[in-house]
């Protein structure tokens, strides 16, 4: 009897954590949602690609969410499910449908700030980041714009950190000052 | 100083990024000062990561508004640009054409798994209670009512036939406790042997009346019925006593 009652306290326990997780998993994830489809937009290069992988992402996250370890960052989980996602299920199918993988044009940055310098310049800046080849403007976003350290974009793009170092610095070569615009007219 | 660089690109950004070790970004920073090539090399590879930072973070107003599979029970401002009943149909296609999701989905499968679920927690719940649980809450008749009117205030139900004494079972508290938000009325009894029994209730406006049945949960034994909106399970260690205690409920309401 009263083994069989710690039977059925641990199977209360488990299920309260399974639920648990569940909630916490599907509360985060609409937090990061954004987040989770600004990076798919920059993986994918395309508003309707970055639209259905942040959906197949955000969805597989929660059936495996009994996987998610409470007290780790539930965006780079997500984040490394996307990228996971993408090369293994969508990028072929993408190229294949042509037009490149890279479609940055329908992208309108929210026009707040009136028509002002900056804003020009912005929308400057985030055309030549989706000019770059995907491996470096995802390491270049995961880094400069999430700030990951390298090692935490590492283990989301599933890549040596070495080779978020190379990326990067391929990356701030084209990107650099005085003008990328420029050194992209040399090339 | 026109001796070549010993640092690579790579490890130059790492130095800009500030992700090399202090005693290597020590040697970089010394060096600058008597190398000029090392500066302009830095100056190559200098991006504008500030801007680029807020360029992106300009885009994520653009990101559409999270799928109902996770903002359904979660409502947050985004959501409420879908009308709540587009929500659950969508919510209930998901369901039906997504692999199983447990009880992530929301509207009717959650209908439909609720009532499971409340008597496995309140079931595992009372697996846990022991002679002493119950040995050691010593309150006075007019407590022991006023607990009763309380929880039946909660539950907008008259609960003071459920806790008339049964053979030697007599009541000894009532508690409220809550699952997904709707209150769960636990009333707890005991034998004159100290055995805890159990009657939870929950609300089941709707639900159409379900005769007296029993289930075993690993060696207790649940009795589970449903009348006039309210839902009931009786459970004990006591096969016998829960069955008897259960039709005695039944007849009373």
């Amino acid at each position: 009897m009263r083994q069989s009652q710690n039977t059925a306290g641990l199977r209360f326990i488990r299920m309260a954590l399974e639920k648990n997780a569940h909630e916490s998993v599907r509360t985060a994830l609409a937090e990061a949602y954004p987040r989770l489809w600004r990076f798919c937009l920059t993986t994918t290069g395309r508003r309707d690609r970055a639209d259905d992988l942040a959906q197949m992402a955000s969805l597989r996250a929660l059936e495996k969410a009994h996987l998610f370890e409470p007290g780790t960052a539930l965006d780079r989980w997500v984040f490394r499910i996307a990228q996971r996602i993408w090369l293994n299920e969508l990028r072929a199918e993408t190229v294949r449908q042509g037009g490149g993988v890279s479609q940055v044009d329908d992208i309108d940055l929210p026009d707040e700030r009136a028509s002002t310098e900056t804003n020009v310049f912005a929308r400057q800046v985030f055309a030549t980041v989706m000019a770059l080849p995907e491996a470096q403007r995802t390491a270049v976003v995961l880094v400069y714009v999430e700030g990951y350290s390298y090692k935490e974009a590492a283990a989301i793009l599933e890549i040596p950190i070495g080779t978020v170092m190379s990326r990067l610095a391929a990356a701030r070569a084209r990107l650099s000052s005085p003008s990328s615009e420029a050194k992209g007219a040399r090339a | 100083m026109t001796t070549k660089s010993p640092y690579s690109d790579e490890e130059l950004t790492a130095f800009l990024d500030g992700e090399l070790d202090d005693a290597a970004s020590a040697a970089i920073e010394s060096r600058l000062s008597s190398d000029p090539g090392l500066q302009a090399r830095l100056d190559l590879l200098a991006a504008p990561t500030q801007q680029i930072r807020e360029a992106f973070d300009a885009v994520l107003p653009l990101s559409p508004a999270p799928p109902p599979h996770i903002a359904a029970a979660q409502p947050t401002k985004d959501v409420a640009r879908t009308t709540p009943w587009k929500l659950t149909a969508v919510a209930c296609l998901v369901a039906a054409i997504a692999a199983p999701v447990g009880w992530i989905v929301s509207g009717a499968f959650d209908q439909r798994t609720k009532l499971d679920d409340w008597r496995d927690y309140a079931a595992a719940y009372h697996a846990l209670y022991v002679p002493e649980t119950l040995s050691s809450s010593d309150h006075d008749a007019a407590q022991r009512q006023a607990q009763v009117d309380r929880a039946g205030q909660m539950l907008r139900a008259e609960l003071s036939p459920y806790v008339e004494p049964f053979d030697t079972v007599v009541f000894r508290r009532a508690q409220v406790l809550g699952f997904d938000g709707e209150p769960l009325i636990q009333l707890a009894f005991q034998s004159a042997s100290g055995l805890p029994i159990a009657l939870c209730i929950v609300r089941s406006d709707g639900a159409p009346d379900v005769d007296l049945s029993f289930e075993d949960f690993d060696q207790l034994r649940t009795a589970s019925w449903t009348r006039e909106g309210l839902s009931f399970m009786l459970i004990s260690g006591d096969a016998e006593l829960t069955e008897a205690f259960a039709k005695s409920i039944v007849d009373r309401s």
